[in-house]
């Protein structure tokens, strides 16, 4: 059996809503952090929210799990948004990286090479090594078959291998 | 740099990024904000939504028939210009990937689609009553441009599954492979070609 509940709340309340989302806030949070801008994953983690309360009827546990089909909407926001940062910044000249000063090199190497993923295999990669989710539940979110997430995830460490193969070795 | 490198350093790099991360939120002003969400657009826009609905419920009638699944009912046809444009993008679909030998499509809601052909993955972009059609292309297909590992074979199947709105003949979804879907079951039947 699945380590998650499978005792679903009332969704119906606030309370309920809060006492079923609470246990995977903190992924959500994490994945929201990992998809979007600095400036923009408290914006894209509460539009989830939104949508996970406007849709909470529509959960069917038999399909999934909660912490799936929440996180698959935090996805779905977050590609909104890149779509709508990417129009915003469409003409516009390319800002520099931005660099902390706090991060050491090697860390913004990696997250120069997570950058040049494609958005699928970058939220795999996501998945997998940031929240430590199973190949099967990186599945479930990203709504495909196990087989097809293994690859995307073989994909995105063939190209970070790449990437950084020079500077790591 | 080898697998095991290359996994020992993501995992490293998601713990130091971990530790870097602010605390989420407080949960309970997030449910409250989500919940307020909803009300001026329930308020404000109350007026404007009764309008459109009257005004939609008018043009509306025929694409309801056609919508209802009954088969008694007798639907109205699709337009030519519809069953030109949904031609179009069988062809277009089905030239990209291989050799095609019929096009079907029907006209029902995201939800229905969703349910019959997409097997829970979907766009939570796309609200549930959205009218589309479904196209059902049948044929020899392989998706060359398709992502995959460097030495796996293309994605092939005998069926290709395109979602598109109603409206703007804008895709929703693609999909290659799976069974025959017998479209019936979601309506009227229109045969696209040959």
């Amino acid at each position: 059996m699945h380590p998650e509940t499978v005792v679903t709340p009332d969704l119906s309340s606030a309370d309920g809503f809060s006492r079923w989302v609470a246990p995977h806030w903190p992924a959500m949070a994490r994945l929201a952090a990992r998809i979007s801008d600095e400036s923009a994953w408290e914006d894209v983690l509460q539009d989830a929210l939104t949508t996970a309360w406007r849709k909470r009827d529509r959960f069917d546990a038999a399909r999934g799990t909660a912490r799936n089909w929440l996180l698959a909407i935090v996805a779905d926001h977050g590609r909104k948004a890149r779509r709508q940062s990417l129009r915003r910044k469409a003409g516009a000249v390319p800002a520099s990286e931005p660099v902390s000063e706090d991060v050491p090199e090697r860390d913004l190497d990696v997250e120069r090479a997570l950058r040049r993923l494609s958005p699928r295999q970058a939220l795999a990669v996501d998945l997998h090594y940031y929240l430590g989710l199973r190949v099967a539940d990186v599945a479930a979110v990203l709504g495909c078959a196990e087989g097809t997430a293994k690859s995307t995830l073989a994909d995105a460490r063939a190209r970070l291998r790449a990437e950084l193969g020079e500077d790591f070795r | 740099m080898s697998a095991s490198d290359l996994d020992e350093l993501l995992r490293e790099h998601a713990r130091r990024w971990s530790a870097r991360q602010p605390a989420p939120p407080p949960l309970a002003d997030a449910v409250d904000h989500a919940r307020a969400a909803r009300r001026p657009r329930n308020t404000a826009w109350l007026s404007i939504v009764v309008s459109v609905l009257v005004v939609a419920a008018i043009a509306a009638v025929p694409l309801l028939r056609s919508l209802s699944t009954g088969h008694d009912a007798a639907p109205a046809s699709p337009s030519a210009a519809t069953v030109a444009k949904l031609s179009q993008l069988a062809r277009t679909a089905a030239a990209a990937n291989g050799e095609a030998r019929s096009a079907d499509a029907v006209l029902t809601t995201y939800l229905v689609a969703e349910r019959a052909v997409l097997g829970g993955s979907r766009s939570y972009d796309v609200p549930d009553d959205t009218p589309v059609w479904v196209i059902q292309i049948e044929g020899t297909f392989t998706c060359a441009a398709c992502p995959r590992p460097p030495q796996a074979r293309a994605p092939s199947g005998n069926v290709i599954t395109l979602i598109v709105d109603a409206t703007t003949f804008r895709s929703h979804d693609f999909s290659m492979g799976g069974p025959v879907q017998d479209l019936r079951a979601l309506g009227r039947v229109v045969r696209l070609w040959p």
